[in-house]
């Protein structure tokens, strides 16, 4: 059995909307392995998001302990986290959030800017993954020279820039057609088949058969 | 560590989202850079002129000048003569009673100046402005001898008729002879080269509008004696009667200049009732100058100041109207692996590039507007190189300074609600 990559216990979350505290995570305790496939599913609010934003360290937990590859990160400093976003985690949006002013290479090679990557091995980085990625002939668009297909995978391989053991996306196919969404797929597929861990967000029951695990979340709790 | 040509091209390519509203937000900087640069071109062009045009006078020195007394014109004598006469000004016996008894005077020149026409043996005939002078005027000007000698006190006690030409004077009279030993007519009189001066610093003679250099010099007393002291008035009427045009009066040191001054109007105010002379001091006039230019520029300094206070709350407006802009941006960099300060050296950069690169339009403006006053104005200027460095800086520290509180906003927005903002 390999060593846990993810490990939640008892997690909380709570926001303060006004004067009340609004409980979106009510304990939540998970492992997820290394090379794991995972799909979280789940009604609209029940805390989907919220959870994964928790796992890409963009959010910090209330209560509980975060281990991620065997470190305690539930309380780290900004410039911790963001070291650990930059190396460990790769993230990918449904709105692809990409960078209006760059092209597809720029894009790619933001996260290699925050790490000491060396400034003459990115073009090529970023060249070999959009690659990779199926973007060969689109390497000087700007986002807005490409379909929605193009840019979920310029910001999946934007996401790959630093070689991250964990992909995380949240319904990264929710903005695109069903033939489109599957070839996103594909590519998740090729990653796990190379030892990542992929964990996402959807609402696709077609997808439950597609992956090896998945979790349901429901009003804050996991059902496991 | 970041490279900073690829900062710079990064927050143009960021800053290129919207080039018009960005390029409008870096006038005010570029303007108040265009002013400081302008304003030190004309200023400091202002001051070497005006400056070297007072120390060609020499610091040292004091001039007296012979001035008819206002308001008053050659009148005719009705018993003796018809003709209008008056005398004023300086006499030989004011300026050698100073020489003699003042003890912080070191050396006095009385000068006397006329254009003449002026034929060589070759014939030539041409008009060269003629300085009848001293043998201390060399020293008193710091002109130095080139070939032969200069006028000498013997030459005036004999009432010799000898000149010495300046260094041009010998190019308009002498193309191709050597003027040494040749023979000058001068208003009538021959008179015989004795020696060719020059004087480096170009300076203009004191009461004439032509350089040193220009001159024909004769012995002031020779020059009386066979000129006289009589000539027709030059505006209006009748004759006037002046002994020396003016006298240069060098002090020992630059500290005597303002004891020797008000000794020598205290003299003049007696000998001279009639108020018949004009002292100038050109240390006063130098320091007057200097306090005048010390105000100048810090009026100037205010102005360019508040422009540039304008232009860079410019910029933080518009800093700020781009955080809010690009909140997705910045949640979306903080997903990727930035940090708050990567943000905010961000933020930092862009908008020190922004008038960075404002300031160096302002600095070409700043030159056109220079060049512009000097040509048409036909003002004098000068760029120093200070100035243009001063002005690149103050632009950069302009953005510097403005862009913090934007940048310091953009640090801390929240990625995740930046994120979940549509
Ligand atoms: N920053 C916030 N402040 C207040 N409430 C929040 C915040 N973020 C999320 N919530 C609330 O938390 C709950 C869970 O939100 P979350 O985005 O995790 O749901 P989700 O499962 O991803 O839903 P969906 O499928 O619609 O994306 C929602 O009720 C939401 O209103
Ligand atoms: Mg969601």
């Amino acid at each position: 059995m390999p060593s846990p990559i993810v490990e939640l216990r008892n997690i909380h979350k709570s926001y303060l909307i006004g004067p009340r505290r609004l409980e979106v995570l009510k304990g939540v305790s998970l492992t997820i392995h290394r090379g794991d496939y995972v799909a979280i599913m789940g009604p609209s609010g029940s805390g989907k998001s919220s959870l994964l934003n928790i796992l890409g360290l963009l959010d910090v937990l209330d209560a509980g302990q975060y281990m991620l590859d065997g470190e305690d990160v539930s309380r780290l400093e900004d410039v911790e986290l963001a070291r650990h976003r930059n190396t460990k985690i790769g993230f990918v949006f449904q709105t692809f959030n990409l960078f209006p002013q760059y092209d597809v290479l720029g894009n790619i090679e933001v996260p290699m800017v925050y790490h000491s990557r060396p400034r003459h091995e990115r073009p090529d980085r970023a060249r070999e993954l959009a690659e990779r990625v199926g973007l060969g002939q689109r390497f000087d668009h700007k986002p807005n020279q490409l379909s929605g297909g193009e840019m979920q995978r310029t910001a999946i391989a934007r996401a790959l820039a630093n070689d991250p053991q964990i992909i995380l996306a949240d319904e990264p196919t929710g903005n695109l057609d069903e033939k489109t969404g599957k070839g996103i797929l594909t590519i998740f597929d090729e990653l796990v088949d190379n030892g990542r861990t992929v964990i996402f967000v959807t609402h696709a029951p077609e997808y439950r058969k597609h992956v090896k695990r998945v979790m349901t979340i429901h009003d804050g709790m996991l059902l496991c | 560590m970041l490279n900073v040509y690829q900062t710079i091209r990064t927050a143009l390519l960021d800053l290129s989202l919207h080039k018009v509203r960005t390029g409008m937000a870096a006038l005010g900087v570029m303007f108040g850079v265009a002013s400081v640069v302008s304003m030190l071109a004309i200023s400091e062009g202002a001051k070497r002129e005006s400056l070297s045009r007072i120390k060609s006078m020499g610091v040292d020195n004091i001039i007296v000048r012979s001035v008819q007394p206002a308001g008053t014109t050659p009148t005719a004598n009705s018993e003796t003569e018809s003709v209008p006469y008056q005398a004023y000004g300086l006499k030989a016996r004011d300026l050698h009673h100073v020489t003699k008894t003042f003890a912080n005077v070191r050396r006095t020149a009385g000068v006397r100046s006329k254009r003449y026409k002026l034929s060589t043996l070759q014939d030539k005939s041409i008009s060269v402005p003629v300085i009848a002078t001293e043998h201390d005027y060399l020293a008193v000007t710091r002109t130095t001898i080139l070939r032969g000698r200069f006028l000498q006190p013997l030459d005036g006690a004999e009432h010799r008729r000898v000149c010495v030409l300046g260094r041009n004077a010998v190019r308009t009279l002498f193309a191709f002879t050597d003027p040494l030993r040749q023979r000058l007519l001068i208003g009538g009189q021959w008179f015989r080269v004795v020696g060719i001066v020059e004087n480096k610093a170009e300076l203009t003679a004191v009461g004439s509008d032509d350089l040193i250099n220009d001159h024909v010099f004769i012995p002031l007393n020779t020059a009386r004696v066979i000129f006289g002291d009589v000539q027709p008035a030059q505006n209006g009427t009748g004759l006037i009667h002046v002994e020396i045009d003016a006298a240069i009066i060098q002090a020992l040191s630059e500290n005597h200049v303002m004891p020797l001054k008000n000794r020598l109007s205290n003299y003049l105010l007696h000998t001279h009732p009639k108020k018949d002379y004009e002292i100038v001091v050109p240390l006063a006039l130098l320091r007057q100058k200097e306090s005048t230019q010390k105000m100048f520029t810090i009026v100037m300094s205010a102005i360019a100041g508040i422009s540039l206070l304008v232009g860079g709350i410019g910029i933080m407006n518009i800093m700020l109207a781009n955080v809010s802009e690009r909140r997705k941006e910045i949640g979306m960099r903080r997903a990727l692996g930035a940090c708050r300060r990567d943000i905010l050296l961000q933020f930092l950069v862009e908008a020190m590039t922004l008038t960075g690169l404002g300031g160096l339009i302002g600095i070409g403006m700043g030159f056109a507007v220079a060049y512009t006053v000097n040509t048409y104005a036909r003002m004098p200027v000068t760029i120093p190189l200070w100035s243009v460095v001063l002005g690149l800086g103050v632009s950069v520290a302009v953005g510097m300074v403005f862009g913090l509180w934007p940048a310091h906003t953009a640090a801390a927005v929240n990625p995740i609600d930046a994120l979940r903002s549509e």
